[in-house]
């Protein structure tokens, strides 16, 4: 029994020592695309992404133009009072973000779109922009992947 | 398979592993993603700086750099602190001149083109950096009305300024400009008194006379420009091959580290790009000193109180004032310190903000055994990811660190100019 017991555990050895060679490159995570649109968590919500840097910069200030409509009524966008937002890094955590950025963004409406701009990304790796709406249609949260930066 | 036979098997399984494993990590050769990562921490070599577009107005800062007038008591100069034949920094842990500092001098080379300056980014640009030292009473303990009328007696000065930047205010008309005095001082005290009479275009132009002396030591400060390391060389061989041939300037240790550094140890989440610094702010729970440093809520709050700011009045028109519109609140840095590049780092000791550590090696162990007591803020959990190190690994680390030294710049840059009329 004690056998089986350690088997898994050996496997589990076995992949942390080997994993950090697969995470080299500056202890990225893997780098991939920026979503063209998520669902908040509860399915109220919609979030396309308009406007979007390619790739990503890193230590630059950038801005992203989001378009964020409610299900109940998909025709109308709201507007940047609706909208807050926060960014960071989770670095493997399921919730809350191990470090924030170091600047604050600045949310507007403009030509239809919810201007968000003063996104800076300090280190490599997947971020996550936080996206809390106030609608309508309620309260939800959406989460945008922000992969930094053109790796 | 009966019970003792499952050991065994496990057991050579696991030697086999390790074995594997420790094949790995001595293998010299570099994988693809590692040359990748090495790439961007490296300078080619024989990079040099761009000559400063007005040489001569670097040659006036070189002056001033080495100029004890500069100092409230004539005892001290930039380079008290920087001394050129360390680093341009000064050896000691907490730095000595007027007084006794807080925080330990950083060296100047390559610094030109941070977006920060100071470990707390106090000053966002490197003209309005020379503001903080001068009238720090720990530091050069003068104060701008002084120093403006230093230069104004003195014939040699005064010309310089001339040539560069136009008549200095006519100094000498008393009442307009007392001799001491300065915003920065108390309120009460005689030289806060003393500036709040003056006339507002008075203030003005003294205030433009220190902005101008900024900018003359920034020009300067853009020729301290040195990559050309042992590590640089290391990493051109290894852009065209995976596997350079043994170099006695970069060891294998140094390989071993550089691998870690880039990889396993995490090291370039924050200490990235060719200066070996984000330019960021990070919280590493670093035990507060009896000064009870804030760090960066510190820098944040000073940085949009000055008026020499990128947004301010004396900001030239390439400044990039639109990135104070999104400084976060201070307290959310709260300490927070500049990742400090570690480009010639081996010759920079003591280490950290507080200059608590005398050796490379009690920095980078640091990050296994973080130091007890009272901590300011919220320690960053990025520095979890970093995993535990053997002493092994430590000393790689370490033997990678100690090629970072770059090549001395030219003596001419280095050496104080000789005191002759310009
Ligand atoms: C008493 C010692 C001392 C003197 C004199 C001194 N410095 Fe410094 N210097 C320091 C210390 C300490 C820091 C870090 C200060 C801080 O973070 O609060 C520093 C920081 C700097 C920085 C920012 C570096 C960086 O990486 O952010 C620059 C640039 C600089 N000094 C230039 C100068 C110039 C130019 C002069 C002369 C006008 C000068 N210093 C005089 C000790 C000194
Ligand atoms: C989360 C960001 C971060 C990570 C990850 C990190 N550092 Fe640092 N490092 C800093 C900051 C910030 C300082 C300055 C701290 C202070 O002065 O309080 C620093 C200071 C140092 C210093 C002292 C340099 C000097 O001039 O004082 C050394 C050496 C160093 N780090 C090496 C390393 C090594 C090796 C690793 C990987 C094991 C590493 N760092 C990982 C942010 C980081």
């Amino acid at each position: 029994m004690t056998t089986t017991r350690r088997l898994p555990l050996f496997v589990l050895l076995f992949a942390i020592f080997w994993s950090p060679h697969a995470l080299a490159a500056g202890g990225n995570d893997t780098a991939g695309a920026v979503p063209a649109q998520v669902l908040s968590e509860q399915g109220r919500y919609r979030v396309d992404v308009r406007q979007v840097p390619e790739p990503l910069p890193e230590g630059e200030h950038f801005s992203l133009g989001l378009r964020v409509v409610s299900m109940a009524n998909p025709d109308a966008p709201l507007d940047a009072s609706a909208v807050t937002v926060e960014a960071g890094m989770r670095h493997g955590r399921d919730d809350g973000f191990a470090h924030g950025m170091q600047s604050e963004p600045v949310v507007s409406f403009r030509d239809g779109l919810i201007l968000v701009e003063g996104l800076y990304f300090h280190m490599g790796g997947v971020w996550t922009l936080q996206v809390t709406i106030d609608g309508n249609n309620g309260e939800d949260r959406a989460w945008l992947t922000l992969p930094c930066c053109g790796g | 398979m009966s019970r003792s036979a499952k050991g065994a098997a496990l057991i050579a399984a696991l030697a086999m592993a390790v074995s594997v494993f420790s094949q790995a990590a001595d293998e010299t050769a570099f994988t693809h993603a590692e040359r990748v990562a090495v790439r961007a921490l490296a300078v080619p070599p024989g990079h040099t700086p761009q000559e400063a577009p007005d040489p001569a107005l670097a040659d006036f800062g070189q002056r001033l750099f080495f100029d004890p007038r500069l100092s409230g008591d004539g005892r001290f100069s930039c380079a008290s602190c920087h001394q050129p034949d360390r680093a341009f920094t000064d050896g000691l842990a907490l730095p000595e001149a007027a007084g006794r500092g807080h925080r330990n001098t950083p060296t100047l080379i390559n610094v030109a083109d941070n977006p920060w300056f100071q470990w707390d980014g106090a000053a966002d640009s490197l003209w309005s950096q020379m503001l903080l030292v001068v009238e720090n009473p720990r530091e050069l303990a003068n104060d701008r009305l002084n120093l403006a009328h230093t230069l104004y007696r003195n014939e040699d000065l005064r010309a310089a300024y001339r040539r560069r930047f136009g008549p200095l205010p006519r100094m000498s008309e008393e009442p307009r400009f007392p001799a001491h005095g300065s915003p920065q001082a108390a309120p009460d005290s005689l030289e806060g008194r003393a500036w709040r009479r003056m006339a507002a275009a008075d203030q003005d132009a003294v205030n433009r006379v220190m902005a101008n002396l900024g900018v003359a030591l920034a020009a300067w400060q853009r020729r301290l420009v040195r990559y050309d390391s042992p590590f640089d060389h290391f990493a051109a061989a290894l852009a065209d091959n995976p596997d350079p041939p043994p170099d006695e300037a970069f060891p294998a240790a140094a390989r071993r580290g550089l691998k870690l550094f880039i990889g396993e140890a995490q090291c370039t989440l924050c200490h990235s790009g060719p200066d070996f610094s984000n330019q960021a702010f990070h919280n590493l729970g670093v035990p507060v000193t009896d000064h009870r440093d804030t760090g960066r809520e510190q820098g944040l709050r000073r940085l949009a109180a000055s008026p020499f700011n990128a947004a301010g009045p004396y900001a030239g028109e390439e400044s990039d004032a639109d990135r104070l519109r999104f400084l976060p609140p201070p307290e959310s840095l709260r300490g927070a310190f500049k990742t400090p590049s570690l480009r010639n780092v081996a010759r920079t000791a003591p280490y950290f903000h507080d200059g608590r550590f005398a050796t490379l090696e009690a920095a980078v162990r640091f990050y296994l055994e973080p130091p007890e007591g009272e901590t300011l803020g919220q320690r960053e959990a990025t520095l979890d990811l970093i995993p535990d190190l053997s002493d092994r690994q430590v000393a790689d680390l370490v033997a990678f660190l100690k090629t970072l030294d770059s090549a001395p710049l030219p003596e001419a840059v280095t050496t104080p100019p000789e005191r002759r009329s310009p």
